[in-house]
């Protein structure tokens, strides 16, 4: 899978791996309550309990969902279903990162571009990579130019469908110079010339 | 490795040359405890830079012993660290090539100081070394035929002498002019500023202690115009320089630095050859080939490290296999104590280099 979504701040992401994956396991409280319901359902499957449409059993499911009816609801209604199945929470998506790297786009070829990494992990090691362009998203093809910065995470992605292996290379949208900065540079520039040559 | 940490006699000259895989640095022992540093390279992704250990290794204090600091060109594999050899050789004359005394370049220098990023490209290393310019740090700028140090060792008497022999008028000239190009537009993008192709003005450097001559061809290339590279220097130098007994080869031993004149009319017959490799990237440098282009022309040769790049450590089994899929090379920057030692007296000019390897060096 490759992913490629817009991000206008990384700033958070350069904090430190340990950082980075620290906010990305934030939303872990939700997922622990979501596995003892979903062995608790296993388990109850296997003994053949959901099949029966019991009140009785039926209430000791109940499960609140986010403003849908649960199942306790569907059990005490006039017509008794055949089968009541537990509505999970809704799931966040949440990656889980192995490993980080900050880029900067070296060059730029046919078919890859070069760039220079810097793990986030620790020895926080630098590599250079030719990266496939096919790995990018369309939206960010055209941020590929040298001096372009990116994030490259790895790891796995869970979505309410399953976990998956996730690669996700993202660009940043740096700001633009501004010409009182080009202004602040050419004086500072300058003045240390003059010192330069007269020194 | 015993005799590694035991520094040259006196009367010795030491040429002790760092090529890792990834970086280059050159210390020269130019006799009575005066060194020159030719460029700066990591030898671990932490730590001091590649000189500044290696001396401290020799038990020689550096802020007294060097005398000459020489940064060759705007390219990360030679500069890594030279901000902090600069500021740690206080009594060192620093000098740079003089394609950066323009005020383009500091521009685009001071700019970026505005907007730093994080990873090393090498425009941080000179805007360091600026500042340690600004708290009146004297700077000196090579130029083709330039007179960077001369007088006479003390022990022995022997005359010696060290020159720039580029880069070359148009060389600095056309460097000048990318610069001024490289100077972005207000509203455009703050892209990291990334070292253009600057190697016509990397600064080759002659030295000369009685007798032995040594040229160092940093990273200067072979260019089709007589105005720059190596062309420049063998048809137009005034020096009559010649009889190099030793040669960094320069660029990495590439074919494009290869210049017949160079071996004819600058070096002895079969000298004594020393290679730093380039493994960054799909290419890495020198080549089967350009190995034995060198060995045809030298008597012996040194390579430094092992072609060999550093294997890569991954944190899982997914992320190995997604690098694999994504990518079509992946090189960890090598880093290691790649080194070359060649020592010999300053007296006896005609004996043999005695040449010690360390770490992944070897005689090719």
């Amino acid at each position: 899978m490759r992913t490629a979504a817009a991000q206008n701040d990384h700033a958070s992401l350069r904090s430190s791996a340990c950082d980075h994956e620290d906010r990305i396991l934030s939303g872990w409280g939700s997922r622990a309550f979501d596995e003892s319901l979903l062995s608790s359902f296993e388990r109850d499957v296997q003994n053949g309990e959901y099949l029966s449409p019991t009140a009785q059993k039926c209430e000791t499911l109940a499960v609140e969902s986010e403003g849908r009816g649960t199942a306790g609801e569907a059990a005490f209604s006039n017509e008794e279903p055949l089968l009541v199945m537990p509505v999970m929470p809704a799931r966040r998506e949440i990656l889980v990162a192995h490993q980080c790297w900050e880029g900067i786009v070296a060059s730029v070829q046919k078919d890859v571009f070069s760039a220079k990494l810097f793990d986030f992990n620790p020895p926080h090691s630098e590599s250079m990579a030719e990266i496939y362009l096919a790995e990018i998203d369309d939206e960010d093809r055209t941020l590929v130019t040298p001096g372009a910065v990116f994030y490259w995470t790895i790891g796995y992605q869970d979505r309410p469908s399953g976990r998956q292996r996730a690669s996700i290379i993202r660009f940043r949208r740096l700001p633009v110079w501004k010409a009182s900065d080009l202004e602040l540079a050419c004086k500072k520039a300058d003045a240390l010339l003059a010192r330069l040559e007269n020194g | 490795m015993d005799n590694y940490r035991s520094g040259p006699r006196s009367d010795e000259i030491e040429i002790s040359v760092f090529g890792p895989g990834y970086g280059e640095c050159i210390l020269f022992h130019l006799g009575s405890n005066n060194w020159a540093i030719i460029d700066s390279c990591m030898l671990s992704d932490r730590g001091d830079p590649a000189p500044i250990a290696y001396l401290r290794d020799l038990g020689i204090d550096y802020t007294k012993a060097v005398s000459l600091v020489i940064v060759t060109h705007w390219h990360d594999d030679h500069i890594r660290g030279i901000a902090t050899v600069i500021d740690r050789c206080q009594k060192a004359e620093v000098v740079l090539s003089a394609a950066l005394e323009s005020r383009d370049f500091l521009r685009l220098a001071k700019l970026h100081e505005l907007n730093p990023l994080p990873l090393p490209f090498g425009l941080e290393e000179f805007i360091r070394i600026l500042r340690i310019s600004e708290s009146g740090r004297k700077f000196k700028f090579a130029i083709a035929d330039r007179l960077l140090l001369s007088g006479s060792d003390p022990g022995t008497d022997v005359p010696l002498s060290v020159f720039s022999l580029s880069p070359s008028d148009a060389a600095t000239m056309r460097a000048k002019k990318l610069f001024l190009e490289l100077f972005p537009q207000a509203n455009q993008r703050k892209d990291a500023l990334l070292a253009p192709s600057t190697n016509e003005t990397a600064v080759v450097v002659w030295v000369g202690i009685g007798d032995t001559h040594v040229l160092l061809g940093a990273d200067l290339e072979e260019i089709a115009d007589p105005d720059r590279g190596w062309r420049a220097i063998v048809s137009k130098s005034t020096l009559g320089l010649s009889n190099a007994s030793v040669l960094k080869v320069p660029h990495h031993g590439s074919r494009s630095s290869h210049n017949a004149q160079v071996w004819n009319r600058l070096l002895i017959p079969e000298p004594t050859s020393v290679v730093t490799p380039f493994t960054r990237g799909a290419n890495p440098l020198p080549t089967p080939d350009d190995v034995e282009r060198i060995k045809g022309l030298s008597g012996k040769v040194y390579i430094t490290s092992m072609p060999q790049s550093r294997k890569a450590v991954f944190q899982s089994r997914v992320v190995a296999e997604f690098v694999k899929s994504a990518t079509r090379s992946f090189q960890p920057l090598k880093r290691g104590r790649g080194h070359v030692r060649l020592r010999r007296s300053i007296l006896a000019p005609n004996r043999d280099w005695n040449v010690e390897l360390f770490g992944g060096a070897y005689q090719a």
